[in-house]
């Protein structure tokens, strides 16, 4: 056993860098895309090119290779900052990291040529699927036996939200994702409205525990770190997370009111989506009152501003999404713009920025520097990035509105007052604004990656050192049934 | 939905209501007052020396 341990932060590096790369492209293959939402001949008639196929580059690029190296390049951060050990099995978790990053890869160079299975979210085939899953479960391994080495008994609840994401993302890909291969193309084993069922429990649950559960973890350990200050409340934090937890599994019908399902199943979605406000409104606000007694910081640390705004727009997105599940009110929105503004305010307002937010946070440490490399530079990606999210998603939600009122205006004799072309013309300069905002959008992650590339100039010259795991000279009792044990004390 | 069947969903409803609660109180219990309040402090004290030598952290 060594006398010392240092924290792996290689592989935290490695993800940190395919997170700022993936930010970039997933975002401009998204700027396109609402590009060609304006003007259409933007696709140049290369099949490829089309909207239907890149759509599902930007969302997979986005969530999952953007959101997913920024997890789990947290992930292993925190596991080792709260565990005070050093990651568990280094060459797995290179391994996840080479492998995510294939695994991405493919996906993306296969969907825009047809290569796909035409479900949302979960497009890529059955053999990238099959490569995702063996990841997925190095990914789990590496974590959980980081976990199990750790040398602080009580698992920080930042591990708690980690650990659920890793367990129901592997649940909910294998279980979507169960088809029968006949080339490259594949046909899921479901049929019907049970597919869309399946794919929606799947679809909704993605949303709960990859976009929701895994940032809340980055949110549980940076916003007390970049605030410092203690958690607000940690016991409301384990109510919430049991909450959140039981409740988002049964929420997923709601993408489905209005269709063959069964009436029921869709009453229940509805119930269990107005049930969530409760644990989505509670993070929020103990992420927000964490920053009490620190709200000073919002006047100089740009980081502290990205996670502040996160708070807001998750609290705000979590209560519009729990009352578009209403069915009443999801009879206007279903369809039309709303549900694109619901969902960007969600993601770029939510996920991006608690994701940005956490990046300046770590990535100094992370790369054995004081601070980031240009201060400016992050105050100017925070005001790039505000202000297009805030053109994006009213620009949007002004764009839902009209198209469903005017979809549902009949005349006095029943039939209907506008033309779908009409509703398309009507929409079509809040389009042009919504490309705007997401140009600035990118503009900032372009600044983001400049400014992680110089403040990783010393790591690349491999002049920076590993940061040593406090090891202390005594440690408390291993807690029973630990396994493996946890490593010596030093000396 | 016959009677029966609905009996046993108003039990359903009845336990997880119960193990909601159960996980309320028991994480308000004074018992966990101590380690809660260190482990709120752990990420801001990050990983120096003195969140493993002021204790507490066990």
């Amino acid at each position: 056993m060594p006398r010392t341990e240092s924290y792996n932060d290689h592989v935290v590096r490695l993800f940190l860098l395919a997170a700022a790369v993936w930010g970039v492209i997933g975002m401009a293959i998204g700027v396109l895309a609402a590009a060609q939402l304006a003007w259409p001949a933007l696709n140049f008639d290369v099949s490829w090119l089309t909207f239907s196929r890149i759509r599902a580059n930007h969302t997979f690029g986005v969530i999952f290779a953007f959101g997913g190296s920024a997890l789990m390049g947290t992930c292993y951060y925190v596991a080792q900052r709260t565990g005070h050990t050093r990651l568990a099995f280094g060459r797995l978790a290179m391994f996840t990291f080479w492998g995510w990053q294939a695994a991405v890869l493919l996906a993306m160079a296969t969907m825009p040529f047809g290569i796909t299975q035409q479900k949302e979210y979960a497009e890529p085939e059955w053999f990238i699927d099959l490569l995702i899953a063996v990841v997925w479960v190095s990914f789990g391994v590496v974590f959980f036996a980081t976990l199990a080495r750790r040398r602080i008994r009580h698992i920080y609840v930042a591990n708690w939200y980690y650990g659920a994401f890793i367990i129901a993302v592997g649940l909910l890909h294998i279980v979507n994702n169960l088809a029968v291969p006949v080339s490259l193309k594949s046909y899921p084993i479901y049929s019907g409205v049970v597919d869309a069922m399946v794919q929606w429990w799947y679809g909704h649950n993605a949303v709960a525990f990859f976009l929701t559960a895994g940032f809340l973890g980055m949110m549980y350990y940076f916003v007390p770190r970049q605030a410092q200050q203690p958690l607000w409340s940690y016991r409301f934090s384990i109510v919430n997370f049991w909450a959140l937890i039981s409740v988002y599994m049964w929420a997923g019908s709601h993408h489905l009111l209005y269709s063959a399902l069964p009436d029921w199943v869709q009453s229940v979605g509805m119930a269990f989506s107005l049930v969530l406000l409760m644990p989505s409104l509670g993070s929020a606000a103990n992420g927000l009152l964490t920053f009490n007694g620190s709200w000073d910081k919002l006047k100089t640390d740009p980081a502290a501003k990205f996670m502040v705004l996160a708070l807001v727009f998750y609290a705000a997105s979590t209560f519009e999404g729990s009352m578009l599940a209403i069915k009443s009110a999801n009879s206007l929105s279903h369809y039309t713009d709303w549900t694109v503004a619901h969902v960007h305010s969600g993601s770029i307002g939510w996920v991006a920025m608690i994701t940005i937010g956490s990046l300046y946070a770590m990535a100094p440490r992370a790369l054995d520097r004081p601070a980031m490399h240009s201060h400016r530079a992050m105050e100017l990606h925070f005001w790039m990035h505000t202000a297009g999210l805030l053109l994006y998603v009213v620009a949007m939600w002004a764009a839902g509105v009209t198209e469903g009122l005017m979809w549902r205006a009949t005349n006095p004799d029943g039939s209907l007052t506008y033309s779908f072309l009409a509703s398309l013309i009507a929409v079509k300069p809040y389009y042009a604004i919504r490309l705007l905002g997401g140009l600035l959008v990118l503009g900032g992650m372009v600044v983001m990656a400049w400014n992680l590339w110089h403040t990783a100039a010393a790591a690349r010259a491999k002049l920076i050192k590993p940061i040593l795991v406090p090891i202390p000279e005594v440690i408390p009792e291993p807690a029973e049934n630990q396994f493996p044990a946890p490593l010596p004390a030093r000396g | 939905m016959s009677a029966a069947w609905g009996h046993v969903v108003g039990i359903v409803i009845l336990l997880m209501m119960l193990s909601f609660i159960g996980i309320w109180i028991w994480a308000w219990l004074p018992f966990h007052k101590k380690n809660f309040d260190a482990l709120a402090r752990l990420p801001a004290r990050d990983d120096t020396r003195a969140a493993l030598d002021e204790g507490g952290l066990q």
